[in-house]
């Protein structure tokens, strides 16, 4: 082999490797379904706050957890199985585990030693944790969703009156608007993470 | 040198499998733009030298083969780019 022979080898691994890490093959149906369960929750506290009569927590809570649980399963069964990238099994592991610890704290924590705006609050904060982290390697849509979920957190901070409507205003504009995105995309994310 | 990695679709085939878990045959096919005939032949060597896993499996009624690279299919692949890194920049 001579050197020019080694080069196109060379250019023609690195042109592989480097557009296929980029590859995420992420649900967008999970982010729509999560994305619409905290906009709900915070939709319901607002209007319970605003003095309309809403369902308590424990009645709506569950069962909305437990449809966009199903959501979350039945989207996982239908990602495409040509291909697993390691992006895959990183925002997978990302995901999980920031899902995990907070729904351990909040399981624990509310309604003992945390109130629920603050639970809200942690919710908000560790998903758009993992929302940047993911966006930030692999995908647009899901970095202008942690930045939109981030932004609206603090927004909601600052205007403690307004808290549930931007949390819940950021649950749509952080995680349903990018699964939107990633389900028009036909790739299934690929190309929005170019 | 790595012999077997002289070829160009031997060589993708690998880059293609060093940045997933696994891929499946038609994913490969795909990206590598090879015939059928052309990538399986291709395959079959990477399984032999041991560098390629083939697991087959079905997904519904249909057979589904994937492929996953092994640690000596890694090893190799960078100690294949490795010399070609040393002719181009001696």
């Amino acid at each position: 082999m001579d050197t020019a022979q080694a080069r196109d080898h060379l250019q023609w691994v690195d042109g592989i490797v480097r557009l296929a890490d980029r590859h995420l093959h992420f649900p967008p149906a999970t982010l729509v379904a999560w994305g619409l369960f905290g906009a709900i929750v915070n939709a319901v506290q607002w209007a319970r706050a605003s003095g309309f009569a809403v369902p308590a927590d424990g009645v709506l809570q569950p069962p909305l957890m437990l449809v966009a649980l199903g959501v979350t399963i039945w989207a996982a069964w239908r990602v495409p199985t040509s291909r697993r990238t390691l992006v895959d099994s990183y925002a997978g592991t990302v995901f999980v585990v920031i899902f995990g610890v907070l729904l351990i704290v909040n399981l624990t924590a509310q309604h003992t030693v945390v109130p629920p705006k603050a639970m809200g609050l942690f919710w908000a904060a560790g998903l758009s944790m993992a929302l940047l982290i993911v966006g930030l390697q692999a995908s647009r849509p899901l970095l202008a969703g942690g930045v939109a979920l981030l932004g609206a957190t603090v927004a909601a901070c600052l205007v403690p009156g307004w808290f549930e409507a931007l949390s819940a205003l950021g649950w749509v504009v952080g995680l349903v608007v990018p699964g939107v995105v990633l389900a028009r995309d036909r790739s299934d994310g690929r190309a929005a993470a170019v | 040198m790595d012999e077997l990695l002289l070829s160009k679709v031997r060589l993708a085939v690998i880059a293609q499998l060093i940045t997933a878990e696994w891929v499946t045959f038609t994913e490969l096919q795909k990206s590598i733009d090879v015939t059928n005939g052309n990538l399986g032949a291709h395959l079959g060597k990477l399984v032999k030298a041991g560098y390629v896993k083939e697991e087959k499996r079905f997904e519904g009624r249909r057979p589904r083969s994937r492929y996953r690279l092994t640690k000596a299919g890694r090893t190799a692949l960078l100690s294949h780019v490795a010399a070609l890194q040393a002719l181009v920049d001696p």
